[in-house]
């Protein structure tokens, strides 16, 4: 735990640490989508076999590729885009929002990251 | 509800669901490797210390660990607890009906038909067959079951009245063929429907995932913390209480990606849930069990010390005869608590004496009610290079639990003394199950057979042992090399166990048994070439052998595994069956075991 005073930081690590935070979110959201698609395919051909098991099948696969994972990779994009603006400001940050994100940060080095996109987020 | 109709089972290809479960295994696999990234490559290395040191870096990493704990909670609980065990499970189901399915329409195909919607399929007597009973054209099959010698044919009543018998006999064929076409298809509609519940049920209250940074992180954050800890209660509870889909794997990788806060808070709050499930750390279970048994034999000789007072005062003052129902109700629980007392203090004894070799022995698992069960190992299992499970058989109980465990440790330092210069060894000597109290029959309105020549407790103990190898196997990394050695009625467990799964172990030696429940060694998971059996002459378990009870003799040819020599040490057929691991008795056998447990056999 840090003291109270102290405030350091290497701002290059901060933003690799955003990098590869927006890296990890990029690469769930691939992986995911290939498995959605398989599973939704296996619910449909289960379904029309009658098999109870092909609805339960797609309602699972929502669940957890829409609801579960989206909500996941927003925290991570979240707190790659707080850090992103920690690496900015070097400041200690209390408040933050998505807007911050698009206002504050170095978009420059996050690119496809577009500010756009990132104050569209909700401000959670 | 399943809606499945038979030609829906007959020909839906459900290797589908196999292979999307391990899809998605593959997708836990890669889902993890990038948690991993997040606390080992963001927090560790990029946000370390030296790197960003402040109040928000504080919060930014653990902001971090928290949201791979969530994700690598949510692959457990969802990815691989509810959808991929689910589907693997189905899969095996329904494989299993479709094969059973194929196999009656093989039968019937020619003479019978399928009738009926999903939910009231039956046979009827095909028309071709019709025909042929009405030509008594017939296999010999129906006319013998018919009794159609019994008829005059060389009459037109005769042959009437044949044909009708004829008919009557092939609907009451198509009636039996109706009730197994039903069993099959309710069993498919079970396992469709079982599968459909858990899979919608993953939409029941879902947990809370960590809250966002921002400014209302800290105020969100114990509440999320407060969900986490009691979540995890939940899924302990669920996994000790069999409710979870879980296996031994699944609960040895729930357990690893929980943090060491986490771990603790469990074992303070619920250590007999900890204690006694496969999966977890062999040391870590001790530590647990160790704590609980002291607990418990503490707080049984406390309320055996009161109950004894208030029973002496009652007697003393008369009231046992006005207050009979109290003083009955007080001795009976004076009896059960005496029993686990003795029980406890004999565990705790057995372990107090210690092992042959040194080695510090681990209290795995335990329960003091009724014979008592204990899972003792000499060694830990976890980080040996070799380990043996020792199943005992017939009058195995915490009675006698020293010796049990001095057999394992025993066969121990055979192992260390015996093997590989610095590989370790561990055995674990697992009595987890109900062992038969008695072998030789009694008269008691008639001939009462002994346990031990009945299955039943062995079937019964399939599903511990094959769990503890699995958890075994897991807290080992997946890299044991593990020996399953029987004894006696422990031998018929064994089988039974290596016949029924793939069991998480190398090989298995069996020590004078009566069977190991097959007629040959290739119907063990293990293999035949890696069954390894022994039994000393005049041996009385040969008595059991000969009545093929249990299977076919392990020692025969026939059998198809491995033979070695032991030599009788003992005077009598039951002195021999118990003299296997002696004191001082230096039998080849033992150098045998401790090579094969060892891995320099085979």
């Amino acid at each position: 735990m840090s003291g109270a005073d102290v405030f350091s930081m290497t701002p290059e690590k901060v933003h690799e640490a955003v990098e590869v935070l927006f890296g990890i979110e990029a690469e769930i959201d691939t992986l995911t989508g290939g498995l959605r698609t398989e599973t939704d395919s296996a619910a449909t051909t289960f379904a029309a076999a009658n098999c109870a098991i092909g609805d339960a099948l797609t309602t699972a696969s929502d669940f957890w590729c829409v609801q579960r994972v989206l909500g996941f990779t927003g925290l991570v994009g979240n707190l790659g885009e707080y850090l992103a603006v920690c690496a900015e400001q070097a400041v200690e940050i209390d408040d933050f929002t998505a807007h911050d994100f698009a206002t504050l940060a170095d978009l420059d080095r996050y690119p496809g990251r577009a500010a756009e996109n990132a104050s569209a987020r909700p401000d959670w | 509800m399943s809606d499945m109709h038979w030609k829906d089972l007959k020909e839906t290809d459900f290797s589908a669901l196999k292979t999307l479960a391990d899809r998605w295994g593959t997708y836990i696999n890669d889902m993890t490797a990038q948690a991993e990234i997040i606390t080992e490559d963001v927090v560790k290395k990029r946000l370390s210390v030296e790197n960003f040191e402040s109040e928000t870096a504080d919060d930014v990493r653990h902001q971090a660990d928290l949201l791979a704990d969530s994700l690598q909670d949510d692959l457990h609980e969802y990815a691989m607890v509810k959808i991929k065990a689910t589907l693997e499970d189905t899969h095996d189901e329904l494989i299993e009906c479709q094969a059973q399915l194929l196999e009656l329409i093989d039968v019937v195909t020619g003479e019978y038909r399928f009738e009926g919607g999903s939910s009231d399929p039956y046979v009827v007597v095909s028309d071709g067959h019709r025909e042929r009973i009405a030509a008594l054209d017939v296999s010999d099959a129906l006319a013998e079951r018919t009794g159609i010698s019994g008829f005059n044919l060389n009459d037109d009543a005769g042959r009437r009245e044949a044909k009708v018998a004829l008919l009557e006999t092939a609907e009451a064929i198509a009636a039996e063929f109706t009730e197994v076409l039903k069993a099959i298809m309710t069993r498919a509609h079970h396992a469709d429907d079982d599968a459909a519940s858990i899979l919608k049920s993953i939409v029941d209250s879902p947990a809370e995932q960590p809250p966002p940074l921002g400014a209302t992180y800290d105020d969100l954050l114990d509440d999320y913390e407060a969900a986490d800890a009691e979540r995890n209660a939940v899924l302990l509870q669920e996994l000790a209480s069999g409710d979870s889909e879980a296996t031994a794997t699944g609960v040895n990788d729930w357990w690893n990606s929980l943090s060491d806060d986490e771990r603790v808070g469990l074992i303070e709050a619920h250590p007999e849930l900890v204690g006694g499930l496969d999966g977890i750390p062999s040391a870590t279970r001790d530590g647990v069990n160790q704590d609980l048994l002291a607990n418990e034999i503490t707080a049984t000789g406390d309320r055996i010390a009161e109950i004894q007072a208030r029973l002496d005062q009652m007697l003393a003052d008369g009231s046992n005869s006005s207050n009979a129902e109290e003083y009955r109700d007080l001795q009976l629980e004076l009896g059960e608590l005496q029993t686990q007392h003795d029980n406890a203090t004999s565990l705790q004894a057995a372990l107090a004496a210690g092992s042959e070799s040194g080695e510090p022995l681990l209290l795995i698992d335990f329960d003091t009610s009724s014979d008592g069960n204990a899972v003792v190992s000499v060694g830990d299992p976890d980080t040996a290079h070799h380990t043996a499970v020792y199943v005992p058989g017939t009058t195995s109980d915490l009675g006698n639990v020293g010796g049990l465990v001095g057999d394992a440790s025993t066969l121990q330092a055979d192992a260390e003394r015996f093997g590989i210069e610095g590989e370790q060894t561990a055995v674990v000597m697992w009595l987890d199950y109900d062992a038969p109290d008695n072998a030789v029959p009694v008269m008691q309105d008639g001939p009462l057979y002994p346990e031990a020549w009945r299955d039943e407790q062995a079937i019964d103990a399939r599903p511990g042992l094959n769990s503890f190898l699995e958890g075994m196997d897991a807290a080992h990394g997946g890299e044991s090399h593990t020996t399953l050695v029987g004894h006696s009625y422990g031998t018929v467990v064994t089988g039974a166990t290596a016949a029924e799964y793939q069991i998480a172990a190398d090989q298995i030696i069996d020590v004078a048994s009566p069977g190991l429940t097959v007629e040959t060694a290739d119907e063990l998971s293990v293999g035949g070439d890696d069954v390894w059996s022994t039994r000393a002459e005049g041996d009385v378990i040969e008595l059991a052998v000969d009545t093929g009870a249990m299977g076919a003799d392990p020692t025969s040819s026939e059998f198809g595994g491995n033979v070695f020599d032991a030599e009788a040490v003992g005077d009598s057929g039951t002195g021999i069956h118990s003299g296997y691991l002696a004191d001082g008795n230096e039998n080849a056998a033992r150098l045998t075991m401790a090579e094969i447990i060892t891995g320099q056999r085979g």
